[in-house]
């Protein structure tokens, strides 16, 4: 198994090592910044000012899918006839929305450290543990994505009208086919605009995670400002940086935009 | 044949079925339960770790970090609106050159992390220290206080300008067409119809943006010597 996962490993690396916009074969920083502070390898921090990118992209792409499906079910906790049920959900968003990113982020990386090792060492297990610091970020924000976006599926599944449920029990479905293929598709084109809005918070957000030590570009940055006293340089190619991924993440959700929106093109 | 002699006596309803247990219930009973848990496990943290000592430690320092916090929300929000109209009309403006400074502002502070632009301002202007006492500037950054200040205020400042230019454009054209109409001079026009509607439609938002405001002022602990 290890072995197993050892070679995908390598093999992503490879690949990543070809596509790699900064240091790969046609990267930025190979061709137009070698002799400079940005230059690839030893003598400069382009490559690891590269895997912070790689470090915040994959983050903020992690924490997508698990925001996502917390704030799905919420969103339905909060519709549900049953009170105890709706009352919880509405606790979880209060909470997960009043309460500021970087003390969520503390909260899960030191207060959930401390609660596993109790929990071991009732078992009579006593050696330090160390939560990933990815995992923690991951977590503290995908729990904050998921308390917004339950709101913003909200929303949404309250402009979807009731006649849309009817036709699917009249058609025969039962819920969960009815869910699948007739709300969903509406869902999402009704709440594209806000998840769009939420993602580039989400983006934003990912910032915070270098405080808990983990190699994001910030933390990247910050270290090669320390050392090479170049502060102004190198805090701007961290802004750059983070415009770059807002663009693109603009463009790949216009794109989306269309594409669920087609159906309503063409009449 | 028989006839009914006395009336059927009224009889009390039947007894509503019981509610069945679903899996909702279940989840909603298990859900409440932790919340219920978390709240006594905080609760009981904070009454055995009730330490007079440690209370006037640290509770001077709570306190003014609260004030330097409290402090800078209420200076930058108000600064941050001042700049946010020559951004508006920057935005808004026929002029391509200034709608694009406007645009390119916004966008940056906008889509970059508050706390990478505070670095950007307190670290990164370091190193023109030289040109920065060369225009008599550099009293204003060597302070933290002040870069969190100038920071959080350019911030604000595009997050409201985007507010209100939302605002300006929600308001019909049919205003502007009728205060025309009635033979307004564009000023004033702007002024007594124009924004008192776009301020109704930008009030929910501007509380947002507040409140967003008080929650970023966190970031500005990684500065030495603030929040």
């Amino acid at each position: 198994m290890s072995g197993l996962s050892a070679a995908i490993y390598s093999g992503t690396a490879g690949i990543l090592s070809i596509i790699d916009p900064f240091c790969g074969p046609a990267g930025i920083f190979r061709w137009f910044a070698s002799g400079t502070l940005l230059a690839c390898g030893d003598s400069g921090w382009g490559d690891e000012i590269a895997y912070g990118f790689l470090v915040t992209a994959s983050l903020a792409i992690a924490t997508l899918p698990l925001g996502l499906a917390i704030g799905f079910f919420i969103a339905l906790a909060k519709q549900s006839s049953e009170r105890s049920l709706r009352l919880s959900a509405n606790i979880y968003t209060t909470i997960f929305r009043g309460l500021p990113e970087l003390l969520t982020l503390f909260i899960v990386y030191y207060g959930l450290q401390i609660l596993v090792q109790q929990f071991l060492a009732t078992l009579g297990y006593e050696e330090p543990i160390e939560i990933n610091a990815f995992v923690a970020g991951m977590i503290a924000l995908g729990v904050v994505f998921s308390a917004y976006c339950s709101e913003v599926l909200l929303s949404a599944f309250k402009a979807i009208p009731q006649g849309q449920y009817e036709a699917g029990d009249a058609l025969g479905f039962h819920r969960g086919k009815t869910m699948r293929l007739i709300i969903l598709p509406q869902l999402i084109r009704i709440a594209l605009p806000g998840l769009g809005n939420l993602w580039m918070a989400l983006l934003k957000d990912t910032a915070l995670v270098s405080v808990v030590g983990l190699p994001d570009i910030l933390r990247q940055t910050g270290i090669a400002a320390r050392m090479t006293k170049q502060a102004f340089q190198f805090f701007g190619v961290a802004c750059v940086l983070f415009l770059v991924l807002a663009m693109i993440s603009s463009v790949v959700f216009s794109a989306l935009e269309r594409s669920t929106k087609r159906a309503e093109m063409r009449r | 044949m028989s006839i009914a002699e006395t009336m059927i006596p009224p009889q009390a309803p039947p007894p509503a079925p019981p509610k069945p247990y679903t899996l909702a219930r279940f989840f909603g009973s298990v859900a409440l339960g932790v919340w219920l848990a978390f709240a006594v496990g905080i609760f009981l943290t904070i009454v055995n770790g009730w330490d007079p000592e440690k209370f006037s430690r640290y509770g001077p320092s709570f306190l003014s970090g609260l004030g330097v916090t409290l402090i800078l929300v209420i200076s930058s929000i108000p600064m941050g609106a001042v700049l946010s109209f020559p951004v508006v009309l920057g935005r808004m403006s026929k002029n391509r050159f200034w709608s694009w400074i406007a645009y390119i502002y916004v966008y940056f502070f906008r889509g970059t992390p508050l706390i990478a632009q505070l670095f950007l301002v307190y670290y990164g202007l370091g190193s023109f220290r030289p040109q920065l006492e060369s225009i008599g500037l550099w009293w204003f950054f060597r302070d933290a206080w002040n870069c969190a200040l100038f920071t959080f205020t350019l911030n604000t400042a595009a997050y409201q300008a985007e507010i209100l230019r939302g605002a300006i454009e929600s308001v019909p054209r049919g205003q502007h067409e009728g205060a025309a109409a009635l033979g307004l001079p564009e000023r004033i026009a702007f002024f007594k119809v124009i924004l008192p509607q776009a301020m109704i439609v930008a009030l929910r938002p501007y509380g947002n943006e507040i409140i967003l405001m008080i929650r970023a002022r966190l970031s500005s602990r990684s500065l030495p010597s603030s929040t």
